[in-house]
């Protein structure tokens, strides 16, 4: 299989989710190679799950006080606070070339790959499943990284990386959250968490979560995770791997998806129905991306 | 392990099932499909009335473990949805093919229902796809 591997550098909040998604639905349809894509957020950026509600979840008074910009993701899961870290995505097909095809194996095989990743970085992880249901009915809390539910990324116990998916019919991303600082104050700011609450909340967040630079003491750069993230994945992946860039289709597909999707209140604030309502003929991306699409991408 | 994949109804490579009255279809998802998503904390369904086509995205579901398209085993209108899941998104996992259902679409080409899935056919699929 070939790969790409991808560095956008930092972005816009919304410009960084038409992007991913851009490629989502480009690979989808087979006209860009399996890729790995790296990135950062030019602001402190409140990212929300698919179907996360701002009122119950979200002090805005607080994002807005403290320059957080809010943004609703593709995938699913809780908030996540996108400052100092390094962001990957991974766009891949759901049938890979050893006949894997479930989202538990994907899970595990992606797990794996950013576990590989942050072994060559020193770091002692570990890659732990736990049981069905642990916290997810169960656990109120609007955070991501407080609740535990797939493969996960634990150092000393503590959850360093945040991930989620979207599953599209032959293709998935998944994308997640490598924090080099963790800044939990800022992050309990800005959810709706009662102010007694507030406090308590971010001292367990200390036994729960955890950043690279709380977990080593080598002077680790960005750079270094995004070449061992590039390694890990081709590592686990196998198959070919090249730098290469946004396709002229995917440039387009993305800017549409951020005029139409990720820079709108609808999309962002009042979720994916509003956001249906309103923009209804935004379902047609797939035919803003025909028009400029290449010939179909054969691995 | 028979009887989470009942014979009385149809089935798709998306991992759906169809109950079909005359051209009354009613859709959900497989026990196959609520093991693997894990559990479910949100479904996105579409107005009654929608039109649907055959391979293409009615909704969403979400779940623990990620957001996933739901695709459409047939064309036609969708009649009904199922808006207890809106309180209760966890009823897809209880009872996939009871009070887990999804919509039903009056289909507007029947011919498509042909192109479905026996049970013991998507027992083999889903076995070659774990294997």
């Amino acid at each position: 299989m070939h790969w790409r591997f991808l560095n956008t550098g930092c972005n816009e909040a919304g410009k960084n989710m038409a992007i991913d998604e851009a490629i989502l639905i480009s690979h989808d349809t087979g006209s860009v190679p399996p890729t790995l894509r790296v990135y950062g957020w030019q602001q402190p950026t409140l990212s929300l799950g698919y179907a996360q509600k701002i009122k119950s979840d979200v002090n805005l008074d607080a994002c807005h006080q403290y320059g957080v910009k809010i943004i609703r993701r593709p995938t699913g899961g809780r908030a996540v606070l996108h400052d100092n870290e390094v962001t990957y995505s991974v766009i891949m097909p759901t049938l890979l070339p050893d006949g894997t095809t479930t989202l538990t194996e994907h899970y595990r095989l992606i797990g794996k790959a950013l576990a590989t990743t942050l072994s060559y970085l020193g770091l002692p992880v570990r890659l732990t499943r736990p049981e069905r249901s642990v916290t997810s009915r169960q656990s109120p809390s609007p955070a991501c990284f407080t609740a535990l539910s797939r493969y996960e990324l634990s150092v000393a116990g503590k959850k360093l990386v945040g991930s989620a998916q979207k599953r599209a019919q032959h293709a998935l991303l998944q994308h997640g959250s490598i924090p080099f600082i963790l800044d939990r104050q800022l992050l309990f700011n800005c959810l709706n968490v009662l102010p007694e609450h507030r406090q308590e909340l971010i001292q367990e967040a200390q036994t729960t979560m955890t950043a690279v630079q709380e977990v080593t003491t080598s002077p680790l750069q960005w750079t270094d995770l995004y070449r061992s993230l590039r390694d890990g994945f081709s590592q686990t992946f196998g198959g070919d791997w090249a730098d290469a860039p946004l396709t002229a289709a995917e440039l387009a597909l993305a800017q549409h998806l951020y005029d139409t999707k990720y820079s709108t209140a609808e999309w962002n604030l009042e979720g994916a129905t509003a956001w249906r309502q309103a923009f209804p003929l935004s379902r047609t991306a797939n035919t803003i991306y025909n028009s400029h699409a290449p010939s179909s991408y054969k691995t | 392990m028979a009887t989470n994949y009942p014979e009385d109804l149809k089935y798709t490579k998306e991992h759906e099932w169809t109950r079909v009255d005359n051209t009354r279809v009613v859709v959900g998802i497989t026990h196959f499909a609520q093991d693997e998503l894990g559990d479910v904390v949100f479904v996105e369904l579409p107005p009654v009335d929608s039109p649907v086509e055959a391979g293409v995205p009615f909704g969403v579901v979400e779940s623990v473990k990620a957001v996933s398209d739901l695709f459409s085993p047939i064309s036609g209108k969708a009649v009904a949805v199922n808006n207890a899941l809106e309180d209760r998104p966890e009823l897809i996992n209880e009872a996939p093919y009871g009070d887990g259902w999804l919509i039903v679409i009056e289909a507007s080409a029947p011919d498509e229902l042909d192109n479905l899935l026996s049970s013991q056919d998507y027992q083999d699929y889903i076995q070659q796809e774990q294997s």
